[in-house]
């Protein structure tokens, strides 16, 4: 069961947050994993928190101020601290596990405590609180304990609700003036890069300056070697970087003229395409056409002149016949000769003989007689015939 | 030589007068020189009674001939019949009452020696026996086989081949006998063509083509024909002032190639029908309508002359789709033409000239149609006179010479066995509607540059057939095809040179100019 602690309407307040600013849709948007109990995320978070705050201080009391859901809380009530927390907001503290319940209040850091712890911590707390209640948060604060954690943003200007952003320097006067000064020898970065222990302490100013020069120097030393390194890698950098920059721009460029002549002569050749283009296409053609008709100019050649040896052939062959015919007249010809010599020997022979015949019987007396008793007639024969 | 007829001649006798013509048929087969024949009748039950023994009396005195009285009255069983009866080397059909030339079994034995099957001519004799009509017939053409039953008097088949693929089938009735050929024709390939009018009709009759039997049977013969091959079609007759002529198929396009036309103009005027006109804008309007071909590309190749009015117009109408191709330099229809063949996309060039009218809406499906068989490389139309007169029936190559085929005769002459009212086989189209597949066009030189005005279409047509292709003419795409008058048709003397240079063989021997028809080539040797 929670406990109200104060009664007053922080809503009233000008410029500050109040209870109402923490309810469900603040924890809803919070950033980070869900901000529930079963959350493992958070509870390994706190609980590292709570190893080392345990392992460092070993607390036996201890107070969260500004609990939230009381995870510091119950972290460290797991490790066997005496831990107690408060927060403003109902919501938040009502979320609390019911074994919880009894170390959980809420409370407005404006009003003092009745209790003193080991140690309190103050974990992204004062950045919410209007700047003159830090103030008094602060005050209250290290009047309730020696030794205060206090981890507050100094440059998340961006969520509503951190409206009370201050460097760490006007923290750490805040606590001077209240006799708290930053613990050097403890790192606290176990909660936070910017979370500081502040503990009570009568310290001269030299023993401030020592702890302050202490702490410094080796850091400004090693920002100082750090810057060093950083300029001497940058510039190795720049000049590994430069020359292959130089090269990659120079690509580029070469890359954007070898486009822009791409597209000029992409542009060329359609141009051209379509007058010589053409033209090569309409000789091609016409060189088909060619070899074609030649073809069959061939084919026709080759026709006739089948044509006409077959003709030939056909009048050697006629002429073959009509010397054959001619050779048989010849032959028959030349027999016929023969037989016409043989005959006309013949002839001669009975003629030779008709003319012995005839010498013969003109030399006998009885033609002798004959012919002189006819002389007178033969005379007058020839006369008549005249 | 083979002892035993030759040929077994089959005839049904279905008339009720037939015994009288069936005496000259009987005289006819005993006049014929070579004697080796067997006559195989059959006698419908039909016919009147006591036509059977007429018959048989007939033909007792002769030994060759057998008669039988069929069994069913069926034509296609009767013909069937019939050819059981046979048995010679070769079968061949005569209709009872025609005759048979006295040396057409002589003849066709000597053809037979170097051909597989042989059909002739067919002719008419007058009351003197005199031939008066002769159907003067191509060589064998399948489509035109398809388109008319032209080769099946006097055909004359090997009796071997026609059992082997199942003889005569008698559901196809009166066709039974073409059904028959058209299966031959496709099993042996093309017929050997004896010329001249060997097969006789008596009487005078309206002239070739002489087609007898039912259209219906005819139809379905072609049909089952070309769907044995694979093709889906639908066939019905032609018929023409009534007479029946022939068929047309009607093949289902596949697949819808591109189709470019390809249209040289000037884009000039001249006056038809007594308006001037603008004729390639006006032909242009009438092409480019919402039904036309699906997939169309107008390729316009136009002159420096061309009036751009006429091209805003061109572009109006296709809505920007058509191709302008210029053209500069002096007339080359070659030139243009290829011209506007490389500027195409279309897988099918079709070129038009400027000046045409559609005048059947569907020309161009048909004539892709067509165009679909591997075997066809160009396709032609009708195209006609303003006056209706033909212009164009298909290119006709005799003497040397390439004319139109039955040029300024009527749209419907039957002449030439109605060769002009069929789809059929042509030795060559016209360049001014031919439809031919890009490639082809491409591969054999597009429009030879060497015919700058004419002959290219010619010379195109031939390389088109020397390539291994047909080319077919189809009535059923007619277009007006006006002869503009703005470009003197002369025939330069270089043009006829080389055309004879390149096809004097072929422009002497048209396959589809009958032998009889053909002018023979002259020889210089012969007058030596």
């Amino acid at each position: 069961m929670s406990s109200i602690v104060s009664s007053k309407s922080n809503s009233s307040k000008q410029g500050g947050t109040g209870s109402g600013d923490y309810a469900a849709a603040y924890f809803h948007d919070y950033s980070g994993p869900p901000y529930t109990y079963d959350e493992p995320h958070w509870k390994t978070f706190f609980g590292r928190i709570a190893d080392s705050l345990t392992s460092i201080f070993a607390p036996s009391t201890s107070y969260d101020a500004g609990c939230a859901k009381g995870f510091l809380v119950r972290a460290l009530a797991e490790r066997g601290v005496d831990a107690k927390g408060g927060d403003i907001s109902y919501y938040a503290i009502g979320d609390a596990p019911v074994e919880l319940a009894p170390r959980l209040e809420v409370r407005d850091l404006t009003e003092r405590f009745t209790e003193r712890y080991d140690v309190i911590t103050c974990i992204e707390v004062l950045e919410h609180m209007a700047p003159e209640d830090a103030q008094v948060a602060v005050t209250n604060m290290c009047a309730a304990t020696d030794r205060i954690v206090l981890s507050t943003t100094p440059d998340d200007f961006t969520e509503a609700t951190h409206i009370n952003i201050r460097p760490p320097a006007a923290w750490a006067q805040d606590f001077a003036v209240q006799g708290f000064f930053r613990r050097t020898d403890v790192d606290a970065s176990f909660v936070s890069p910017w979370a500081i222990v502040f503990e009570r302490r009568t310290q001269s100013a030299v023993e401030v300056v020592t702890a302050y020069e202490s702490l410094l120097a080796p850091v400004l030393r090693e920002v100082q070697e750090k810057r060093q390194a950083l300029l001497v890698t940058r510039r190795e950098l720049d000049e590994h970087t430069a020359p292959v920059e130089l090269e990659r721009d120079a690509l580029l460029a070469e890359r954007d003229a070898r486009s822009a002549e791409l597209t000029r002569l992409r542009a060329d050749i359609a141009a051209l395409n379509s007058a010589d283009l053409l033209q090569e296409r309409m000789n091609r053609l016409s060189m088909a056409d060619e070899l074609i008709g030649l073809r069959a100019e061939l084919a026709q050649v080759r026709v006739h002149t089948e044509m006409a040896i077959a003709s030939a052939s056909l009048e050697a062959e006629r002429l073959r016949q009509l010397l054959d015919v001619t050779l048989v007249d010849l032959a028959q010809a030349r027999e016929l000769a023969g037989q016409a010599r043989t005959e006309a020997n013949l002839a001669r022979d009975e003629t030779d003989q008709i003319v012995v015949d005839r010498n013969a019987m003109r030399a006998s007396a009885t033609w002798r007689i004959g012919s002189k008793a006819l002389a007178p007639v033969r005379a007058l024969r020839r006369l008549v015939r005249r | 030589m083979t002892a035993g007829p030759l040929v077994a001649v089959l005839t049904v006798i279905a008339d009720p007068d037939a015994d009288a013509q069936l005496d000259r048929t009987l005289r006819s087969l005993q006049q014929q020189t070579d004697t080796r024949w067997q006559w195989c009748v059959v006698v419908s039950p039909r016919a009147p009674a006591g036509c059977v023994e007429r018959v048989r009396t007939l033909i007792a005195g002769e030994p060759r001939a057998v008669a039988v009285y069929g069994v069913t009255a069926d034509p296609g069983g009767l013909a069937a019949q019939a050819l059981a009866l046979a048995r010679a080397q070769f079968v061949g059909w005569l209709d009872c009452g025609d005759l048979l030339d006295p040396a057409t079994i002589a003849m066709v034995r000597i053809r037979l020696t170097s051909a597989e099957w042989v059909y002739t001519d067919e002719g008419a004799l007058d009351d003197d026996g005199i031939v008066v009509e002769f159907w003067a017939k191509p060589d064998f053409a399948p489509e035109w086989l398809r388109s008319q039953p032209y080769a099946l008097r006097f055909t004359v088949l090997p009796l071997a081949v026609v059992a082997a693929i199942g003889g005569l089938r008698a559901r196809f009735g009166t066709a039974a006998w073409y059904d028959l050929v058209l299966r031959i024709a496709s099993r042996l390939g093309p017929a050997a063509h004896l010329a001249g009018p060997f097969y006789l009709h008596c009487g005078l009759g309206e002239g070739a083509p002489y087609i007898t039997g039912d259209a219906a049977d005819r139809c379905a013969a072609v049909a089952a024909a070309l769907e044995a091959a694979g093709e889906q079609v639908e066939v019905s007759p032609v018929q023409v002032h009534g007479r029946h002529v022939g068929q047309r198929v009607r093949r289902m396009l596949r697949n819808r190639p591109r189709i470019s036309l390809v249209i040289p103009t000037r884009a000039s005027s001249s006056v038809i029908h007594g308006f001037p006109r603008c004729h390639a804008v006006e032909f242009i309007r009438s092409l480019w309508t919402a039904e036309r071909y699906p997939d169309l590309e107008l390729v316009v190749v136009y002159d420096s002359v061309t009036p751009d009015s006429a091209l805003r117009e061109i572009k109006d109408i296709t809505d920007g789709e058509a191709v302008l191709v210029p053209f500069s330099g002096p007339f080359h229809f070659s030139r243009k033409c290829n011209a506007g063949a490389l500027a195409s996309s279309g897988e099918y060039l079709c070129f038009l000239n400027d000046d045409m009218e559609v005048l059947t809406a569907d020309w161009l499906q048909e004539m892709a149609s067509l165009l679909a068989d591997p075997g066809v490389g160009a396709v032609g139309a009708r195209l006609l006179f303003a006056d209706g007169n033909l212009q164009h029936a298909g290119h006709e190559y005799n003497g040397g010479h390439a004319g139109h085929l039955m040029f300024r005769h009527g749209a419907d002459d039957l002449g030439h066995g109605a060769a002009a009212q069929i789809t059929s086989e042509r030795s060559g189209v016209t360049g001014a509607c031919m439809l031919v597949r890009a490639v082809d066009f491409l591969r054999v030189g597009g429009f030879s540059e060497q015919f700058p005005l004419s002959y290219n279409d010619v010379d195109l047509s031939l390389k088109i057939v020397a390539a291994g292709f047909r080319i077919l003419y189809t009535p059923h795409a007619t277009l007006f095809h006006y002869e503009s008058q703005t470009r003197e048709p002369t025939v330069t003397e270089n043009e006829m040179t080389r055309i004879s240079w390149r096809w004097a063989e072929q422009l002497h021997h048209d396959p589809y100019v009958n032998e009889m028809h053909q002018i023979p080539m002259i020889k210089a040797r012969d007058f030596v």
